[in-house]
């Protein structure tokens, strides 16, 4: 294990490479990270038909990581950067999302309405980047929300108007993903050097285009909309939010752009 | 259990100081599998969430390609052929020996197995019988037992064919003139987990169970009554982005986890094939 003693977190990494015997340091970039609007009001035809076009959607997570490919000679930067990344890597097949090379740390709370709004500066060090991670929690108080906000105790607000053979539906959901819980692999490819000049911006996409899978899959509105007034509000403890958290789970609806 | 050949291709390869111990002596390293406790008594109730208590008659593994180094010294032990061991029988606490070798002093923390199907698989304790039924059978994992709660019981016979690479397992063998055992840890709880992603799942039995309630109700939950049970609106059961939508799916993904090193040691990598 490591023995370098505690300094300031983002100058670990380079001196304990030095220090446990790789002989390389490593530069460490920052990049600023900001909210990517790409495509998460464009609409999404789900698999049963429903157009769904989202107006609102915020989602509170913690702790972004970038990841390179493969093992980094493995040891001193991997371990150092253990120091970063409080969440628990702790079950095989974790590594499959790469090593942790990069990260902004703490509490993000994303709200794609607004393109370019700031999220914080990651620190990268050099590296062919791959993948990013991270990790949902409950919005809290550190989030600064008001007492009646509805994203308040739970993980992702969603707001969408969805329309199938002429019908227009209204939809509200609130979602609960079991805090420390990790989304695993976004994708995210840059080839990181010191100097380089680029902001990462994180954007959602309720449509993945291999598959041609929607964040709204399995979910029947009208089915839903049992008063027939054109609105659905999708709660904690429903099969219908079960359904939908399990979509905004998997890492092909979300990206990390590069600008 | 009856007594079982060392391999005899076992290879011991001379070579220099292993990282980090140049003044350790050489000796004979052990490398055994374990499926500890709850293959051999069972998994207690208290471990469930839903008050079931399961135990095994069989649970058979395919076993191969393991290499042992120290640090990133070249490979020092190494075991390819495929055999099959049964987990579920007793062996006092100390697990099977698959491989031993003479190797130089240093610390082997560079351990790498794979549990994979072999044609060609041979028994390591396991019977002949056992043998056939997973070569024949294309398995890498077989586990048969049964689940009980309070009057309830429910049977299962599950076999499983992914092959699954454990590599970068950190071992804590210390090579310094006298002999040391490193052992390929098998966790029989992951199978029984409710949550692919989570860092600290519960183990349940209660879904597993109806899928046999919805089915043909004859006490034995089958594979085909697992693979119907779609996930999508279980509470629990998370799969993140697995893709895994159902229970037998979800079950058979889990059993790429079950490989560890020393007890609660982990493996750096776990490749499912």
């Amino acid at each position: 294990m490591s023995t370098c003693s505690a300094r300031p977190a983002l100058l670990l990494a380079a001196a304990c490479a030095a220090a446990c015997g790789s002989g390389q340091e490593a530069a460490e970039v920052p990049l600023p990270v900001v909210v990517s609007t790409r495509g998460a009001a464009a609409p999404a035809t789900s698999d049963l038909g429903y157009q769904v076009t989202l107006v609102r959607a915020r989602l509170a997570l913690r702790d972004l990581e970038l990841t390179v490919g493969g093992e980094v000679h493995g040891s001193a930067l991997a371990r150092a950067w253990g120091w970063l990344v409080p969440s628990a890597h702790a079950h095989p097949g974790h590594a499959s999302g790469g090593e942790v090379t990069g990260v902004l740390p703490g509490p993000l709370l994303v709200d794609w309405s607004e393109d370019g709004a700031p999220l914080g500066t990651a620190i990268l060090l050099e590296g062919d980047y791959q993948g990013a991670n991270f990790t949902f929690r409950r919005a809290g108080a550190e989030d600064d929300l008001a007492p009646s906000d509805p994203l308040l105790g739970h993980t992702i607000e969603l707001e969408a108007i969805a329309t199938r053979d002429g019908d227009t539906i209204w939809l509200s959901a609130v979602l609960d993903i079991d805090e420390d819980t990790p989304l695993i692999g976004a994708p995210f490819s840059l080839e990181v050097r010191e100097g380089i000049q680029a902001t990462l911006a994180l954007a959602l996409l309720p449509a993945e285009k291999i598959e041609g899978k929607t964040v709204w899959d399995g979910v029947d509105l009208a089915a839903l909309d049992g008063d027939g007034d054109g609105r659905v509000a999708i709660r904690p403890g429903e099969d219908a939010h079960n359904v939908l958290r399990r979509a905004f789970q998997v890492h092909d609806f979300y990206q990390i752009d590069v600008r | 259990m009856k007594p079982h050949a060392l391999p005899a291709t076992l290879v011991a390869l001379a070579l220099g100081a292993a990282c980090g111990g140049d003044d350790l002596a050489g000796g004979a390293l052990s490398v055994r599998v374990h499926g500890e406790a709850f293959a051999e008594e069972g998994i207690p109730a208290d471990v469930f969430v839903d008050g079931w208590a399961v135990t095994f008659d069989r649970v058979l593994i395919a076993l191969g390609d393991v290499t042992a180094a120290a640090g990133h010294e070249p490979v020092a032990l190494e075991a390819p052929e495929v055999r099959i061991w049964d987990l579920a029988a007793s062996s006092g606490g100390a697990g099977f020996e698959v491989a031993s070798a003479e190797v130089p002093g240093g610390a082997y923390d560079h351990i790498a197995f794979r549990v994979a199907p072999a044609a060609d698989a041979t028994a390591g304790n396991a019977s002949a019988e056992d043998v056939e039924l997973m070569t024949g059978g294309g398995l890498s994992l077989y586990v048969e037992g049964a689940a009980e709660r309070g009057g309830e019981r429910k049977s299962f016979r599950w076999g499983f064919s992914g092959a699954t690479s454990y590599r970068h397992c950190e071992g804590t063998a210390v090579i310094d003139g006298g002999p040391a055992t490193t052992t390929l840890t098998m966790h029989l709880d992951h199978l029984f987990y409710d949550d692919l992603v989570a860092a600290e799942p519960n183990v349940a039995f209660d879904l597993i169970a109806a899928a046999d309630d919805a089915g043909d109700r004859d006490g034995e939950v089958t594979a085909l009554e697992l693979a119907a049970v779609d996930l999508a609106t279980e509470e629990r059961y998370q799969v993140g982005s697995t893709g895994v939508e159902d229970l037998w799916s979800f079950i058979d993904h889990q059993t790429a986890t079950i490989g560890h090193i020393d007890g609660e040691g982990h493996c750096g990598e776990a490749e499912r094939e």
